[in-house]
């Protein structure tokens, strides 16, 4: 009897201790995806109030449209869209160059950014997308 | 007699053997699946809270060419989207033979600009678009059509 006993308990102890570490796992997983969801989340909507643009000029003779970061934070210029009379021309912007520095990835507050477009931009209406949430239009 | 209190002790054994095998494999099983289950419910919760797109139409002009309407949505979020899987409802009815390009890959990833497109009569008139992914994020767009 005290044998029985004590195999039982030690197969229950064993059983406990493994549960104990695979429910304890489970729980660090949910913690982490947790904790990491809500550094994105935060990241995210601080990024989206520090974004702003503003177009300065849409020249349909030289094809430029000519635009200057607002926001608090950089951007990448290749992280530009623009729709020409509602259509996206993103594939149509030859060059992306900031004032001052050339061409570029990063496009910092302040500064001007100058994309050459392919594709005819007279008598247009322009929307410009930059980021995640940083918008702005023109004619 | 001693023969027959050592086939006692031996059923003994083997009962509280097997008894506790039996409960040390629920007790394994149920604390397996409720890792599981936190492991799976927190994932989906994670890439849920990590998905966001938006519709970056110029609401004065949505393109309409051939009868085929042309909606732009940019994956902002930091998940990897099944562009596939998506739905578009125009003013609450579900559209249907949905054609999507722009796309490098089958995928849609963060960053990029997918158009979707399918084939609408719009009547003059403001109109309501919302465009979800798989996993119920959505993104609207509110865009007039002038006669």
């Amino acid at each position: 009897m005290g044998f029985s006993v004590t195999a039982a308990t030690a197969i229950l102890f064993a059983a406990a201790f493994i549960s104990l570490a695979t429910l304890l796992s489970g729980y660090s997983a949910m913690q982490t995806n947790q904790s990491e969801a809500e550094r994105f989340v935060y990241q995210h909507s601080l990024d989206a109030n520090r974004q702003g643009i503003e177009i300065l000029d849409v020249n349909g003779t030289t094809r430029t449209i000519s635009m200057v970061n607002r926001g608090t934070i950089e951007l990448a210029t290749y992280d530009v869209d623009v729709m020409v009379n509602g259509t996206l021309r993103s594939t149509d912007i030859a060059d992306r160059v900031v004032i001052g520095v050339g061409n570029t990835s990063v496009w910092f507050p302040g500064e001007t950014l100058v994309l050459n477009m392919n594709c005819s931009l007279a008598d247009t209406t322009v929307l410009v997308y930059a980021g995640t949430s940083a918008c702005a239009c023109a004619g | 007699m001693a023969s027959e209190s050592s086939m006692t002790q031996t059923i003994y054994f083997v009962a509280a053997v097997v008894a506790a095998t039996v409960l040390a494999g629920t007790m394994l099983t149920l604390s397996y699946q409720a890792a599981e289950t936190m492991r799976d419910g927190s994932t989906a919760f994670s890439n849920q809270a990590q998905t966001d797109i938006v519709i970056i139409n110029d609401p004065r002009e949505v393109p309409i060419v051939g009868g085929a309407i042309s909606i732009y949505a940019k994956n902002v979020g930091a998940t990897i989207l099944d562009p596939f899987q998506s739905t578009v409802f125009l003013d609450g009815q579900a559209m249907s033979n949905l054609t999507f390009s722009n796309l490098p890959g089958h995928s849609w990833k963060p960053g990029e600009v997918l158009e979707i497109r399918f084939a609408v009569t719009l009547a003059p008139g403001d109109h309501a678009l919302k465009v979800v992914t798989e996993n119920g994020i959505s993104a609207t767009i509110t865009f007039r059509v002038v006669a």
